[in-house]
């Protein structure tokens, strides 16, 4: 069975196959141009996936050795994310199942992070707690089945990824954050400052805009503004941010391991990537005595590769869907989250 | 030359998702659904539709003619992503269709030879695009470059009695139709656009026209 993944929620086009339950290709192209807006613009992302995307899927197949009429499945990320982007990949991947007539399968995007543990060659064994973090989402969620998740808490205001971005855009370090922050916060004092951890109504919760906000009193307070803060201050206060939103993250999940029976503990999403975050896993999984899965960089970030193997999953248990499945921009709309 | 027929025409550039299979230069079976935002839901079924009508396997199908725009920028790439998927999983050209040259077309089959005519759509809230055309010996030939006006300039561009076709200002006989449909993009892929096919479909893009700025947010 040769499966076939295309991502394209965001500002990486993604293109995967998965043979025989071996991923034998898995390309991504990032664009980098967003860099120079601060953030990424949705309508130059949405053309960019569509100069790219056939190529990508050339080069792919041809790098997976496999020829047309060899694909039994088409898989593609239908959301959330950016519904301009989605659909360039949806509509391409719908034509090209039509068209090869072999079945389509929708993907969640965040259900395609949190098997992405399954692309590992040691897997998460069910059921886990699996901590998806990324730019648009934080979710603690309790994974007992492929089809049965069990959401404990998510974020009430803004995803753990956002804040790296908007702090490092506030300290004058650039986007994309996460990556900004960790390298200025290497090595440094994270107790220059005691940034608050929220406690929401909900334990499991989390909220990172309060932390955002005392940053920003913080540097008011100190400093009058961003612009006037001393150089050598920088990566402490960095470092302090970053030691606050790895804290929020690793107190939930704490709590999570103490109240659920789980065998496993997986952390996914471009956030994942953050090394004081993984360390901080480490601990967690050694405190518990679990096996924990945090997939290899290349499928931390959005990849085709989740998207093919969380389509085959779908397909396995005998879920089908039609043509007339539809882009959609938030996670609600589509899930087994429950 | 290569056979071009059956062609399998795709718009999707406004309000309109349209899906057609012209047989032949005469025969056509066309599907048209006109509702905002159902395109990408509604294109691969309507596709299928229009070939199980027509009794017609796509493997039979010889080249696929696509609306480019200038339109709506999703609605386009909805279209030519498809299209691309198609082409791509069944080894077929595509032939990239003028979205305003094929509806000058289909406009100019109801007029009498030596007609001029134009066409004003509105791109957003300010401006629309505006075009002129005019129809000689059954062929349409463009008298003025698709250009973009201010909504608010189109009484001082057109004369009293001028023909203005579109969905904008005082444009009459097809009032608030503001695309062609498939089998006019079929159509002019046909009569028109034959140079134009082709099986290097890797960066095809739709016609923009206006320049994307970025605005920046503080």
């Amino acid at each position: 069975m040769n499966v076939l993944g295309i991502e394209s929620s965001c500002d990486e086009t993604s293109v995967a196959v998965i043979s025989e339950g071996r991923l034998i290709s898995n390309l991504i192209s990032s664009q980098d141009f967003h860099t120079n807006y601060g953030g990424v613009v949705p309508e130059l992302s949405s053309r960019a996936h569509l100069q790219i995307l056939l190529p990508l899927v050339k080069q792919s197949l041809a790098q997976a050795g496999i020829t047309l009429n060899q694909i039994d499945l088409v898989t593609a990320t239908a959301g959330p994310g950016l519904i301009g982007a989605l659909l360039v990949g949806l509509s391409f991947a719908k034509g090209f199942a039509y068209s090869i007539k072999k079945p389509f399968i929708p993907v969640n995007h965040i259900e395609g992070h949190i098997f992405s543990g399954f692309l590992m060659e040691e897997k998460p064994e069910f059921p886990y707690l699996c901590l998806v973090v990324s730019g648009g989402h934080t979710l603690l969620l309790l994974v007992e089945s492929e089809t049965e998740i069990k959401k404990l808490g998510t974020t009430i205001d803004d995803a753990a990824g956002e804040a790296f971005d908007k702090i490092s855009k506030l300290l004058g370090f650039g986007y994309p954050g996460g990556p900004k922050i960790q390298e200025a916060a290497l090595n440094q004092r994270t107790d220059f400052v005691d940034f608050p951890i929220a406690q929401c109504k909900n334990e499991f919760d989390f909220s990172f805009s309060g932390l955002k906000t005392s940053v920003l009193r913080f540097i008011q307070k100190e400093y009058g503004d961003a612009s006037k803060i001393p150089n050598e201050h920088l990566p402490s206060i960095a470092a302090s941010f970053q030691y606050s939103a790895v804290r929020a993250l690793v107190v939930n999940t704490d709590k999570a391991l103490r109240k659920y029976k789980t065998n496993s503990i997986s952390l996914v999403g471009g956030v994942a990537a953050n090394k004081m975050l993984r360390d901080e896993f480490q601990k967690l999984a050694g405190k518990y005595k679990k096996k924990l899965v945090i997939p290899s960089a290349e499928f931390c970030g959005d990849n085709g590769a989740m998207i093919a193997y969380r389509g085959s999953q779908l397909h396995q248990a005998g879920i089908k869907y039609s043509f007339d499945f539809n882009a959609f921009p938030s996670l609600s709309d589509h899930t087994f989250i429950k | 030359m290569a056979e071009l027929f059956p062609i399998l025409a795709v718009e999707t550039s406004g309000a309109l998702c349209s899906v057609a299979l012209c047989l032949d230069g005469k025969n056509f079976v066309e599907l048209n659904y006109l509702q905002k935002h159902i395109h990408s839901q509604k294109l691969i079924d309507m596709i299928d539709t229009v070939l199980k009508t027509s009794a017609v396997e796509l493997n039979q199908i010889k080249s696929i003619a696509v609306s480019m725009g200038p339109g709506s920028f999703t609605g386009l790439r909805i279209g030519l992503s498809a299209a691309k998927g198609i082409a791509f999983g069944a080894a077929l050209p595509i032939i990239p269709v003028p979205t305003f040259d094929a509806f000058a077309h289909q406009i100019a089959e109801y007029l009498p030879d030596q007609s001029r005519f134009a066409i004003a759509v509105g791109a957003n809230i300010e401006e629309s695009y505006f075009t002129r055309y005019i129809k000689k010996e059954n062929k349409v030939e463009t008298l003025e470059e698709l250009k973009l006006i201010k909504k608010n300039n189109l009484e001082n561009l057109v004369k009293p009695d001028e023909k203005v076709y579109g969905n904008i200002g005082n444009s009459t006989a097809l009032n608030m139709v503001n695309s062609p449909t498939a089998k006019a993009i079929g159509e002019w892929a046909y009569l028109y656009g034959q140079d134009l096919l082709t099986f290097d479909q890797d960066y095809l893009e739709p016609n923009y026209f206006k320049k994307f700025i970025v605005r920046a947010k503080r």
